[in-house]
């Protein structure tokens, strides 16, 4: 009986279905292996329970011991994965990558909201990284409204002030330059940035000595989830290593190099284009950055330690050559150091302090032929700001700069005359110089945000001092915002802007101590509309007068004789970024003039591009491969005509002049056009991604004039025309 | 802002000028009336002295100068004066391929001459316009004053000359680059521009003492002329050769 029972219970056994088996499943993200949580899985047969990974990816599940079908993966922005059962059998643990999914065009990324600016325009890195000039993100306001630009330079000219009357800052720390001069590059990488706002006038009380506008680059503040290494091969440019890792919940470190190999390939590009083979240049430049950001429930604290070089050595036959060899030696090395910090706190539910210290050291070594100029600066800085809440409709801001900069000079050159368009460097008399000074400069400011009903009013003041010449001041400025609806926001901005002039020209021996604050006056007035989610367009209009510029004087050296009109009309429209797409118009009409004193008329500016349009976007075709590019069209830039020509015969050679009546600028080159496109691939491995960009810069209908070049007697003129079109390529390994 | 000028820009428009341009055009050919430079005796002066300068320009064959002094007052760094021509000092040196044409003309120092401390002289500019063969060639040039007694005076007083080493007056060029190199006696130590000529075909680096003349598409009898100054004290000489490319 009991061997019966045995027999039976062995062959229920054996006819029943086999046990199930417990596995650890673990899903990552394929392209980073980052473990991804919360992923949905759904076994087919199972109660109808939901699983879900959890913070490192991991579920446990009962894989049914017998049976076909396919566990499926769902998280959203990845794509489904579904995995056949018969796969994780006998397994104790499995490992599944799951795809991004293709990009979605439903969900519009908002950034936080920011202290409301009338002409700045933020652009996130991931925008900004795309369809920047060269991918990089701080050249992205070339493609913005209020300014002209050339490709050959990274410099910006905003609504007709120059280069050096914007600021440039690296979150609140102000540098001189915030690009590369040979690769065009930014000297911070993307990866350590978060966003680039440009403001194009108008701006708050908070920024001084500047006339022009403002380009920040803003650090990044997300904490990385898991450690990440990143190689990046630009050909022909430069290659880079960026590295971060968190180091607990909130805080992370990052580091980074790179380094330019131009100087290896030029060469041979020189050689292939002809070029003679006494021509030797070297460009390179370079870069290494540390960055520690630690965030706080309270605020943050971030630091960073960069160094920056750019340099440019070039030997070649020239008729400026003094030397038995007939050849003329250029170098040019510029170096930026920084040490910065930015601690901030909520100190109570009404107030908050933000403090960036910050220490840099900038040199400029210029050797051309026997002139020799070599300048520096060490400053140490700390900027201050306490914000207070007044009432819900009330915040009041108190800010204090103070800096302290010691400039070094040893100079053997000539006294510039910038007002001559054809000065003769070699003519004029050499002045050498050797001079070490220090001086501060200190600020404060004070403004109020102030909503009255639809209308949020800004009055500010900065007040200043700089014993560089011993000269104070003070800028009232007031932006106003009325809302007119849920969509629909007019903007306006007056103030007074005031901007020292350069070192130099408050040099006794090349300038005048007794120069005073160049100052400008900007008015605009716009209205931004929102179009939805998507859409956004804003127009407006300024009127900027700059005066007491700094030109040159036969008694005195410099003066604040010059000043500067500039007016016009920018449009911009912007499609907002959504996962797939992203871009924007912006279309500026200016008209730019200028004079040296007010015994003359205005005349052309020497920065005027009437009509400048840009279009750039960016286009996610799938989850890993994205198209875009910009299209550039500018009117030309203006140049001073050659009327006649003498012969020196103490230097053999021949220098242009102009008509007594003839106005500097008078003349113009032709429309500018260029179109850059460009196609990104992502390939993805397990644990790293490979993402290779290509493109194609400087396509044109025919290579654009960029500027004008004369036979030796200055009886011919022709276009020097820009590069033909130039593919690159750039891998980005993200390991 | 100021305006400014891009020294990268700068140096594209010269790597960029140097690396092309046509035959024809190139500084150092000579195929129309050409200014050469001016030779001043005493090279540098003082105040109340008269100065004789020499002033040459080389011409195509067969045309003569028309010459006229001008006021060029425009420039910033030295007050004009006005040069006196002297009658019948034309002179016309005849070479294969063009002639050396020189006049003399008188300059005369004012009798106060105000002298900054730094760099210790004073200049004085000078104008003449040559004409030839419907071409127009306006000449300045810059003329030191020192203060009676400066060392200057004595160091750059005389003995500035060139020769040309190769090649040879009546040489023959036989390679597509023949060598040429210049000879210069300059006992006062200053730098030196140097500036090479030719009739036809280029010079591979005008500024260089020693350097090539590219013959590739030059045949016949040619002439090779060398320019020199003191970059200081505006010195200058000058020598020019016929040779034959066969």
């Amino acid at each position: 009986m009991l061997s019966k029972l045995f027999a039976v219970l062995l062959a229920l056994a054996f006819a029943s279905p086999a046990f199930a088996q417990e596995l650890t499943l673990k899903v990552l993200a394929k392209g980073s292996g980052i473990p991804v949580s919360r992923v949905e899985i759904k076994i087919p047969g199972a109660s109808g329970e939901k699983l879900y990974t959890d913070k490192a990816g991991q579920a446990k599940i009962t894989v049914p011991a017998a049976g076909d079908g396919e566990i499926e993966l769902y998280r959203h922005s990845y794509e489904t994965l579904k995995i056949p059962i018969a796969d994780l059998r006998g397994k104790a643990e499995f490992e599944a990558y799951v795809y991004p999914a293709s990009p979605s065009d439903n969900e519009v990324l908002i950034r936080g909201a920011k202290r409301p600016e009338t002409s700045r325009k933020t652009i996130s890195v991931q925008e900004a990284a795309k369809v920047a000039p060269g991918g990089d993100p701080a050249q992205v306001p070339k493609l913005l409204p209020g300014v002209q630009s050339n490709s050959f330079q990274p410099d910006i000219i905003v609504r007709g002030s120059g280069p050096n009357d914007s600021r440039y800052l690296i979150d609140e720390w102000s540098v001189p330059i915030i690009f590369h001069s040979v690769g065009g590059i930014s000297i911070l990488p993307d990866q350590l940035l978060s966003d680039v706002e440009f403001s194009s006038g108008g701006f708050g009380a908070q920024y001084g000595n500047a006339t022009g506008g403002v380009v920040a680059l803003r650090t990044k503040n997300e904490v990385p989830e898991q450690p990440k290494l990143e190689f990046r091969v630009n050909v022909p440019i430069y290659s880079g290593l960026y590295y971060e890792r968190p180091l607990d919940e909130k805080s992370f470190i990052a580091a980074s190099a790179r380094r330019s190999y131009i100087e290896k390939i030029l060469p041979f590009v020189l050689k292939a284009a002809g070029a003679e083979d006494s021509l030797t240049v070297t460009p390179l430049f370079g870069d290494e950055h540390l960055y520690y950001f630690q965030g706080r429930d309270d605020g943050h604290l971030k630091v960073l330690g960069m160094h920056a070089y750019d340099g440019l050595r070039a030997v070649f036959d020239s008729e400026f050559s003094d030397d038995e060899d007939g050849r003329a030696r250029f170098s040019i090395l510029d170096r930026v150091c920084l040490i910065g910090a930015e601690y901030r706190k909520v100190l109570d539910k009404d107030w908050s302090v933000t403090v960036s210290p910050y220490v840099n050291d900038v040199q400029r070594k210029i050797d051309i032929t026997q002139n020799r100029i070599h300048i520096g600066a060490r400053s140490a800085v700390v900027v201050a700001e306490l914000t207070r809440r007044l009432s819900k409709s009330e915040r009041l801001f108190l800010g204090t700069e103070l800096g302290y900069i010691r400039g070094t000079a040893d100079v053997y050159a000539p006294q510039p005359d910038f007002s001559d368009p054809f000065f003769d460097f070699e003519e004029a008399p050499k002045i050498k110089t050797r001079v070490t000074r220090d001086y501060r400069n200190i600020a404060a400011w004070i403004s109020l945000d102030q909503e009255l009903g639809p209308v949020t009013l800004t009055p500010g003041v900065r007040a200043f001092h700089t014993t560089q010449m011993e000269r104070s001041g003070a800028d009232p400025r007031l932006a106003a915002r009325f809302t007119i609806d849920a969509n629909n926001t007019l903007k306006s901005a007056v103030g007074q802007y005031s901007q020292l002039p350069e070192p130099r020209d408050t040099n006794p021996d090349f300038g005048n101590p007794k120069l005073k604050f160049i100052r400008s006056n900007h008015y605009i007035l716009g209205v931004e509309t929102k179009w939805g989610d998507r859409w956004l367009t804003e127009f407006q209009t300024f009127y900027k007068r700059t005066f007491a510029l700094v030109r040159t004087d036969p008694k005195t050296k410099t003066d604040n004789d010059g000043d500067l009109l500039a007016a016009g009309f920018e449009a911009f429209v912007r499609r907002n970024l959504t996962e797939q797409l992203f871009g924007w118009l912006s279309y500026t009409y200016s008209r730019n003039k200028e004079r040296d004193s007010d015994q003359e008329t205005y005349a052309n500016s020497q920065y005027d591009q009437t009509h400048v349009l840009n279009l750039a976007g960016n286009y996610k075709l799938s989850a890993v491969w994205d198209f875009g590019g910009r299209l550039v069209y500018h009117t030309g830039d203006t140049y001073t005509k050659v009327d006649d020509a003498v012969y020196n015969a103490n230097l053999d050679k021949y220098q242009p002049r102009t008509a007594p009546e003839s106005r500097n600028f008078n003349g113009r080159l032709p429309s500018y056009h260029e179109l850059d496109l460009y196609t990104s691939y992502d390939f993805l491995y397990d644990s790293w991604k490979l993402t290779a960009r290509t493109g194609v810069e400087f396509i044109a209908v025919k290579q654009q004039a960029v500027g004008i070049q004369n036979n030796y007697d200055f009886s011919k003129e022709e276009y020097f025309e820009n590069l033909p079109p130039i593919p690159y390529i750039e891998l980005r390994g993200v390991l | 802002m100021r305006r400014a000028a891009s020294f990268f820009a700068l140096l594209a428009a010269s790597t960029w000028a140097v690396s092309c341009d046509d035959a024809a055009d190139r500084f150092e050919a000579v195929n129309k009336l050409r200014a050469l430079g001016v030779a001043a005796n005493p090279v540098v002066g003082t105040a109340a002295s008269t100065v004789a300068l020499t002033i040459y320009a080389a011409v195509p064959l067969g045309q003569s100068v028309t010459v006229e002094p001008f006021v060029d007052d425009a420039s910033k760094f030295a007050p004009p004066v006005t040069l006196a021509v002297e009658p019948g000092s034309e002179a016309y040196e005849e070479h294969t391929q063009f002639r050396i044409f020189s006049l003399r003309a008188t300059l005369t120092v004012p009798p106060i001459v105000p002298i900054p401390p730094a760099p210790g002289f004073a200049r004085l500019r000078y104008g003449i316009t040559f004409r030839a063969g419907g071409e127009v060639e306006k000449i300045v040039g810059t003329f030191l004053v020192y203060p009676a007694g400066d060392p200057a005076i004595a160091r750059f007083g005389s003995g500035f000359a060139v020769d040309i080493t190769a090649p040879t007056q009546g040489a023959t060029v036989s390679d597509d680059e023949a060598p040429m190199i210049a000879s210069i006696h300059n006992p006062a130590g200053e730098k030196v521009r140097v500036g090479w000529y030719v009739s036809s075909g280029k010079v591979k680096n005008r500024r260089a003492r020693a350097t090539n003349w590219l013959t590739k598409d030059v045949k016949g009898s040619e002439t090779v002329l060398l320019t020199a100054r003191g970059l200081s004290s505006g010195a200058f000489a000058l020598k020019a050769y016929d040779v034959n490319v066969p």
